[in-house]
């Protein structure tokens, strides 16, 4: 059994040393095998979502030649798919979808991997943040809201999810700190599971706000069952124009939840220039836009370059962020 | 009512269309054979059909995950009755009759019931959500934490009392399956607790993964001492696909007060089917006239938990029409797809769309009666299958929990996972010590304290909250009833001895 | 032994145990104010009170029935166990790096060689086709992700 055994690996990590190889010989350079999108959590969330969509414009408008799989791998808030992409250095066939918690899980010591282990390749969609009251609250405003949870933090329980310290966690603590409002005296109720159960929590009466992403809304404000007390974006956004952004009720606050594409680390300039050549010939597609449009994602798409440096900067940013809400020590 | 009427017409315009009702039949036929392997769930059979529904129109798209969903549910139990795997986590219940039913030469019937079961509660869940779903989406609304944790506590307790022998046991097997549960990052403090150093534990133990080791490999591990033995079952006596009318009799009221039951638990975000199909076992037990009949074979044992099932799924459409909120992992991805085809379910959908909402209430119509036509005659090849030998199924059944096991996190780690709980189950159930208060604590235990939690964060830290509510407290003494009743006929049962 | 004097001394052992870690767990200032320890004590307690009393009507009762693991008598059994629980977890660290189908077709073909023992023709033939069918039927059919391993650099899927 044994001996059998190593046999079979001796033939097949030879195999797998002349194929490398091949590869890297190859001067302009594209992908020679099947195409292998890492979605870092299980079916139904933000990044298969994304991993899915990249895959369907990818394939309908025939950028690439190869076949698309998506592989979910979920864990430790993206770290399990992260590092199994990270293990994939030099190799050009693997892409995986990302969002600003490669940068919190690392801040908050969650994970050891952050923006420097693999490739950025690009930014792609944003989906901005709110505040939600049930449609008969008696606060119309940010200003009025935050008043009411200076005055009694217990009488308005947060419902928030699936855990703290992620960016619809931060926006709360953001805005909260802006009104002069303690965020450690916030009573935060946490609905840990993908099922939005803060929704029904709210509609139901038993907490007193929501803090989520604006597009798990919009079927409630459309019905008259939730209002928004602000949004996240630079400007009033087209779905909601009624709702005002937190930078006209005076807070300093753009706060985009995007995502983005990321490839193993290690990849030659070749590698790079594909990938950043057919990604910015995606985002073009009419495909793409459709679908943008379908799942009320803004685009935010930022080049592989431009991606780099905006990665750095969120960095440091989020870094102060967490540092003064009290959520980083 | 007549607007009902006609709305339930457009729905069947929709659903029974040729393409329509092909798509059900390959969508029942793909859920019902995942929903037998162990480890592979309707989410997966929803997953799967992703990239196939780009392509189709929204109403088509919806009515064949649907079908998956239900295939899965019919599937479920099959594996549960034939070889005392379940393949889902709303299957486990179906081990306590269906098994045994399986043992005494009657797999059959067994497989002919559940299959009966399963469409009697896809047909309840169906009428219910036609005439139900307004008031029953409002009324859902009114359980929040602390409503939400006694009915937890309530099913933990029925679900303890069943295990026959000692109560004393069931607790331990439930403060064992609490603790498998605490493991991980604490969501609402970000503590990690119980991890021991392991960043693979991070997440948590995932509650199918300890199914398929608990059920699946110690179900092997059980039949390593009988390998010379030729057949599971006398091959002679696997018996016919067939319920007699006396049998079927008896089961009716049963399944058809499950029904109700199931739909109601299933209209609640994130509780389900394995509550559903514990409180109805629990339930037709302490109902029976001969309550130690059951986990022997007993045919009420295995229908009515089948109906509570598949009602439960009707019930789980509710909040995702009536509210775009997944109730439970199925939903979320089919919420994804629905998505993702430029449909976003929600309060106005009815409206919106009454095609797509319509179209779906029919299609449990439809994909019920398509499913018990696709099972009955499957049953039929699938009880031959209990004619392999135990040295050829075994490797199989091995070989297919740990794909499963694969499919769950795409984790090798939960590899050992595996075969710790394997080991740990075949041993627990050496000692006697119950397996499904164990198991149902480690799928309700995260839910149970963050539910605590909640409510007393939202009631400023007053336990009075669980005894004000009316809800609450009506579950708070159903748990005590249960608990109590069930000491009573232990000490009845046992002081004769003494 | 009997199997409740098992069972008492394992819940108890293991309560104490886990109350010790859940002691242990470090609060943070952002939890809420039942905080992550307070449901693993209760839990704890209860395993341990639980424990104590089967522990105590173990020792009280008359109709003892003593319980044996059967190690030499059922050796068989227990070996096969040992091999089994092993080679779940070798396959499981193989597995993305071989890939499915050739880790399956070996953990196959071993787990076959101990419960259908001496027949290497059928083992092997059963173990080959589980591994290609489960994965042309998973991976290449229905798309589920299936790790590639090796095979993945040489196979177009």
């Amino acid at each position: 059994m044994n001996k059998k055994r190593a046999l079979w690996m001796v033939l097949f990590v030879a195999t797998a040393v002349v194929f490398a190889t091949g590869t890297a010989l190859a001067k302009d350079w594209k992908p020679t095998k099947a195409i292998e999108i890492i979605a870092p959590a299980g079916p139904g969330g933000g990044w298969d979502m994304l991993a899915r969509t990249v895959q369907k414009a990818l394939t309908d408008e025939k950028l690439v030649d190869k076949p698309i799989i998506v592989t979910n791998k979920p864990g430790g808030g993206g770290a399990t798919g992260w590092t199994y992409l990270k293990g994939k250095k030099g190799h050009g066939e693997y892409l995986a979808a990302t969002s600003p918690l490669i940068l919190q899980n690392n801040l908050l010591g969650k994970s050891e991997l952050t923006y420097n282990d693999v490739t950025p390749i690009a930014c792609l969609m944003a989906e901005w943040e709110t505040i939600a009251v049930k449609a008969d609250a008696p606060w119309k405003t940010g200003k009025e809201f935050f008043e009411a949870i200076k005055k009694n933090p217990a009488s308005v329980p947060v419902g928030v999810g699936p855990t703290l310290g992620n960016d619809d966690h931060i926006q709360f603590l953001t805005i909260a700190q802006a009104f002069n409002v303690d965020p450690k005296t916030v009573k935060f109720v946490v609905f840990p599971k993908t099922a939005a159960e803060q929704i029904p929590a709210i509609l139901g009466g038993h907490i007193g706000a929501i803090t989520i992403s604006m597009a798990e809304t919009l079927e409630q404000v459309k019905a008259g069952k939730l209002r928004l007390l602000g949004v996240s974006s630079p400007e009033r956004l087209a779905v909601i124009p009624d709702v005002p952004t937190w930078k006209e009720q005076g807070i300093d606050l753009v706060f985009p939840h995007w995502r983005g594409l990321i490839a193993a680390p290690g990849l030659t300039d070749e590698q790079l220039k594909y990938w950043d050549t057919v990604i910015g010939k995606m985002v073009q597609t009419k495909t793409w836009k459709d679908l943008l449009k379908k799942l009320d994602w803004d685009s935010f798409y930022q080049n592989a370059a431009d991606h780099k440096v905006f990665l750095a900067e969120s960095y440091k940013s989020q870094d102060n962020l967490l540092t003064s809400v009290g959520l980083k020590k | 009512m007549e607007a009902i009427f006609d709305h339930l017409m457009l729905g069947l315009k929709v659903a029974i269309t040729p393409l329509n009702i092909l798509w059900v039949f390959i969508g029942g036929l793909l859920g019902t054979i995942i929903g037998m392997l162990p480890g592979l769930g309707p989410a997966t059979g929803v997953a799967i059909l992703i990239p196939i529904t780009y392509n189709m129109n929204p109403a088509t798209a919806l009515i064949t995950m649907c079908a998956v969903y239900y295939g899965a549910m019919f599937g479920g139990s099959r594996a549960s009755i034939m070889i005392n795997t379940p393949g889902d986590a709303s299957a486990i219940v179906s081990c306590f009759d269906g098994y045994p039913m399986t043992k005494n030469g009657r797999a059959g019937e067994a497989l002919a019931i559940s299959a009966y079961a399963s469409f009697i509660g896809g047909i309840i869940g169906m009428v219910f959500l036609v005439f139900l779903t307004e008031p029953v989406a409002m009324a859902a609304l009114k359980f929040g934490p602390a409503e939400k944790f006694s009915l937890l506590l309530f099913a933990l307790t029925a679900t303890v009392t069943l295990s026959e022998g000692s109560i004393l046991k069931g607790f331990i097997a439930m403060g064992l399956g609490f603790m498998l549960s605490t493991i991980g990052i604490d969501g609402q403090s970000g503590s990690i607790r119980f991890c021991y150093g392991l960043d693979a534990l991070q997440d948590g133990i995932d509650f199918l993964v300890a199914m398929i080791g608990l059920y699946a490999v110690a179900e092997v591990f059980k039949n390593y001492g009988s390998l010379h033995v030729k057949y599971s079952v006398d091959s002679k006596t696997i018996g016919k696909v067939w319920v007699s009318w006396k049998e079927f009799k008896r089961c009716l009221l049963p399944m058809i007060r499950s029904g109700p039951l199931g739909f109601f638990v299933g209209v609640l975000p994130g509780m389900g089917g394995t509550i559903a199909t514990f409180l109805s076992y629990a339930t037709e037990k302490g109902l029976s006239k001969h309550p130690e009949r059951f986990g022997k074979g007993e045919i009420i044992g295995l229908a009515a938990p089948e109906s509570a099932n598949n009602a439960c799924s009707g019930g789980a459409m509710v909040p995702l029409l009536t509210l775009g909120i997944p109730g439970s992992g199925t939903t979320a991805v089919m919420l994804a797809a629905l998505m993702m085809l430029g449909i976003r379910p929600g309060p106005i959908l009815f409206e919106q769309h009454p095609e797509i909402a319509w179209g779906v209430i029919a299609s449990l119509l439809v994909g019920n009666v398509i499913l018990l036509v696709i099972n009955l005659p499957l049953a039929v090849p699938l009880v031959q299958l209990l004619r392999v030998p135990l040295r050829i199924m075994l490797p199989m059944i091995l070989g297919l929990g740990y794909m499963g096991t694969y499919f769950l996190n795409y984790s090798s780690f939960d590899f050992i996972l595996v075969s710790i709980f394997a080991l740990g189950g075949y041993l627990l159930s050496k000692l006697s010590v119950p397996i499904p208060p164990l198991v149902l604590a480690l799928i309700l235990g995260g839910m149970t304290e963050q539910t605590f939690r909640n409510a007393m964060t939202i009631s400023d830290g007053n336990v009075a909250t669980f005894f004000v509510k009316p809800i609450s407290l009506t579950f708070l003494i159903l748990a005590a009833i249960s608990l109590v009743y069930s000491l009573w006929r232990q000490k009845k049962l046992s002081s004769p001895h003494q | 032994m009997t199997k409740d004097r098992y069972v008492g001394i394992f819940s108890v052992l293991a309560g104490l145990v886990y109350l010790a870690s859940a002691i242990a767990i470090p609060v943070f200032e952002v939890s809420d104010d039942i905080g992550p320890r307070t449901f693993p004590i209760l839990v704890s307690i209860v395993v341990i009170i639980c424990g104590t009393f089967v522990l105590i009507n173990d020792i009280r009762s008359t109709k003892r029935t003593v319980f044996s693991w059967q190690f030499i008598v059922q050796k068989d059994i227990w070996l096969r166990i040992a091999l089994t629980i092993a080679g779940g977890i070798v396959y499981g660290l193989v597995l993305d790096w071989l890939g499915y189908v050739i880790t399956t077709f070996i953990f196959m073909s071993y787990v076959f060689s101990y419960i259908n023992v001496g027949k290497y023709v059928e083992n092997i033939f059963i173990a080959f086709a589980f591994s290609t069918i489960s994965y042309t039927v998973f991976a290449i059919i229905l798309k589920l992700s299936l790790p590639r391993g090796l095979l993945g650099e040489i196979l177009p899927f």
